[in-house]
């Protein structure tokens, strides 16, 4: 089942003469219960992608196109021809989303208490006492003593402020969890408690589960699929596995062999030359070609699509989707 | 003749933080514990450990930006502890630092060439077209082009940024670089470029790196030992393929569990580790870890455990490793 279906989805940020189009056409879907990775460098629009969806884009940024089709209860629900009434009434409840930097997301004047508690107040209508009781709950359950409820945010660690984040994101048990690199400011022991709690509350809840990194370490530890961006596209799609075993795009390829691995020690890394290009232009071709090694004549000049290269795993390559090159690799 | 060009002893910098009322109670914070490594020439000795361990706080002492409170520190078989700014000018020559934001570190207002030369003006090294030939010469050993001399450091991108304050690293020709979370900022596929450089560097040059990260398997890559932080006490020393394959201490353990390994087939994370890794308030007692450790035991609480040598390579601070 279907939960949520990006659809050609287009986001533009201008900037004086200048348009930097952050999101290219990227189409995607994500089923119940899944937990989809986003993977790309600093710049590719996966962190756009995710604020699309959460209509979190604000001027001089614009949606120029796409649809973002959100299944609830058997209805279909394009998210970006809402109101703002009826956009409140999902944001936050239906979808939730947690962010890199919890100091940022909560507000620095109210108990963590007070701001949990809000949540079953707008969106429940409950009273201000059992508000209270069902977020010392909630704390409780993200493995925070119910004593901290009238504690500030800065009085909390960095790991503790993001367990209160995710307690605020599944206040309202979300179908659709997005977290844009939800343990990319913490240490490694936290980031375990942290990726580890996201997991928990995806069994218990049966929710989906969107998280973009650009850690190629917790996609595979997390992720059911992955989609790998670069410059604003996805140029590949499929199963964890399958983008860890055999990728087929020549960009993933290089991702997977850059990353240094324990035992690795006396090898070279791969590395990709050159720097991912500037969005401000439109790009001829595929963006990926400048940089990439396999590249033919027809790459400068013609845009590849996403096409299956095996079931359930697409890339958008042209010398990928080309038989020969599928053979040689063997 | 020891070939070490790097020895600490019991190393030791205290910060000292005025609390209460008028600043009535002194709170001592302990960031690096009686810290004690050499690092032989040519070698890397890669430093992990967690936010808030004293990792940083070390290498900045090492290279006297901080003055120790307790210990020494031996340059080439000098004791640099106590140097005079006079002798302490030379020794910098030879031991530079490599720092995590490149775009910190270099002044948006100076051209690459000025950037480059600087150091070398300081020190008073060649004459002004002396000078801008080794400044290109030094950005085409880190991979740019000498035409890049007129830019300025804005019109780079991160990862280019990077291999400029290499190359200012370099302009002076040390013998010791000090690279404190040098690839942090950067993306995975320059960050695979930029330590393959540091490694290309130190074979040309017969550098010695002090490599500093809280990512462990980018330090085991660079590094031929790794030495194991914990809120200021160097807890566990050995070979990289020792540390990562069969770890001794608890707390290493508990990092390399928690690391999150780019391989899908081999799901778990681990989080024995509960709770936060704490501040340093105070001395410890006991063992550092005691309180997160999963085999602690009573000893563990009074008794503070020293370095001991469990064989040629390797070295734990625990009661109870073996």
């Amino acid at each position: 089942m279907i939960l949520l279906h990006v659809e050609n989805l287009q986001t533009q940020f201008k900037l004086g003469k200048e348009t930097i189009r952050a999101v290219n056409g990227v189409s995607f879907s994500i089923a119940e219960g899944e937990i989809l990775g986003i993977v790309g460098e600093s710049g590719c629009g996966k962190t756009v992608t995710s604020l699309s969806i959460m209509q979190l884009i604000e001027a001089p940024g614009h949606i120029m196109g796409g649809e973002v089709i959100f299944h609830d209860d058997g209805k279909q629900i394009d998210l970006l021809k809402l109101s703002d009434k009826e956009l409140e009434s999902i944001l936050g409840s239906r979808i939730a989303m947690i962010f890199q930097d919890p100091k940022t997301s909560l507000n620095p004047v109210l108990t963590i208490g007070f701001q949990i508690a809000e949540i079953f107040r707008v969106h429940r209508k409950l009273s201000k006492p059992d508000a209270r009781v069902k977020a010392i709950e909630l704390l409780t359950k993200v493995g925070i003593s119910g004593f901290r409820f009238d504690d500030y945010p800065h009085e909390f660690s960095g790991g503790m402020r993001q367990r209160v984040m995710i307690a605020m994101a599944i206040a309202c048990e979300p179908r659709l969890l997005i977290a844009d690199e939800p343990t990319t400011a913490l240490d490694v022991t936290i980031q375990a408690q942290i990726l580890n709690l996201i997991l928990k509350f995806k069994n218990e809840l049966g929710m989906s589960v969107i998280i973009i990194t650009h850690d190629l370490g917790v996609i595979a530890q997390l992720a059911d699929q992955v989609a790998v961006m670069y410059a604003g596209k996805i140029v590949e799609m499929a199963g964890v596995r399958d983008i860890f075993e055999r990728p087929q795009h020549p960009y993933t390829q290089a991702l997977v062999a850059s990353i240094p691995r324990i035992g690795f020690e006396g090898k070279r890394l791969t590395t990709i030359e050159g720097v991912p290009p500037r969005l401000h232009e439109p790009i001829s071709g595929c963006s990926f070609s400048p940089r990439c090694r396999v590249r033919i004549e027809n790459c400068a000049r013609e845009t590849p699509d996403l096409k299956e290269i095996f079931p359930q795993q697409s890339a958008a390559c042209f010398v990928a989707q080309s038989e020969t090159f599928s053979l040689s690799r063997s | 003749m020891s070939q070490a060009i790097l020895q600490i002893n019991q190393l030791t910098k205290i910060f000292t933080a005025r609390r209460g009322f008028f600043g009535t109670k002194k709170i001592e914070n302990v960031a690096v514990n009686e810290v004690s490594f050499e690092i032989q020439k040519g070698e890397t000795l890669g430093l992990v450990g967690e936010s808030g361990c004293g990792k940083s706080t070390l290498g900045l002492t090492i290279l006297r930006l901080y003055e120790a409170d307790h210990g020494s520190i031996l340059f080439d078989s000098k004791d640099i502890t106590t140097a005079d700014a006079q002798s302490l000018k030379l020794i910098r020559k030879e031991m530079q630092m490599i720092f995590q934001d490149p775009f910190a570190a270099l002044d948006p207002r100076l051209t690459i060439e000025q950037i480059l030369s600087e150091p070398l003006e300081i020190h008073q090294i060649g004459t002004k077209t002396e000078r801008t030939k080794i400044a290109a010469e030094l950005l085409e050993k880190v991979g740019l082009a000498s035409e890049d001399l007129t830019r300025f450091p804005s019109q780079f991108s991160g990862g280019q940024q990077q291999r400029i304050v290499i190359a200012r690293a370099l302009a002076l020709k040390p013998r010791l670089i000090i690279c404190d979370e040098p690839v942090s900022s950067l993306d995975v596929s320059v960050q695979a470029q930029i330590l393959n450089l540091l490694r290309d560097l130190q074979d040309e040059f017969g550098l010695s790196y002090l490599f500093i990260s809280h990512n462990l398997a980018v330090t085991a890559f660079m590094s031929h030992r790794i030495g194991v932080m914990y809120l200021g006490k160097l807890v566990e020393i050995g070979t990289s393929s020792q540390i990562t394959a069969a770890p001794r201490h608890p707390y290493t353990k508990e990092l390399l569990a928690a690391m999150p390994e780019p391989d899908p087939s081999k799901r778990e994370i681990n989080t024995q580790f509960k709770g936060e890794p704490d501040e340093i308030t105070e001395r410890p007692k006991g063992c550092v870890f005691y309180k997160h450790c999963q085999v602690a035991r009573e000893k563990c609480e009074t008794d503070q455990p020293k370095l001991r040598v469990m064989d040629k390579n390797s070295q734990v601070a625990c009661h109870f490793a073996d």
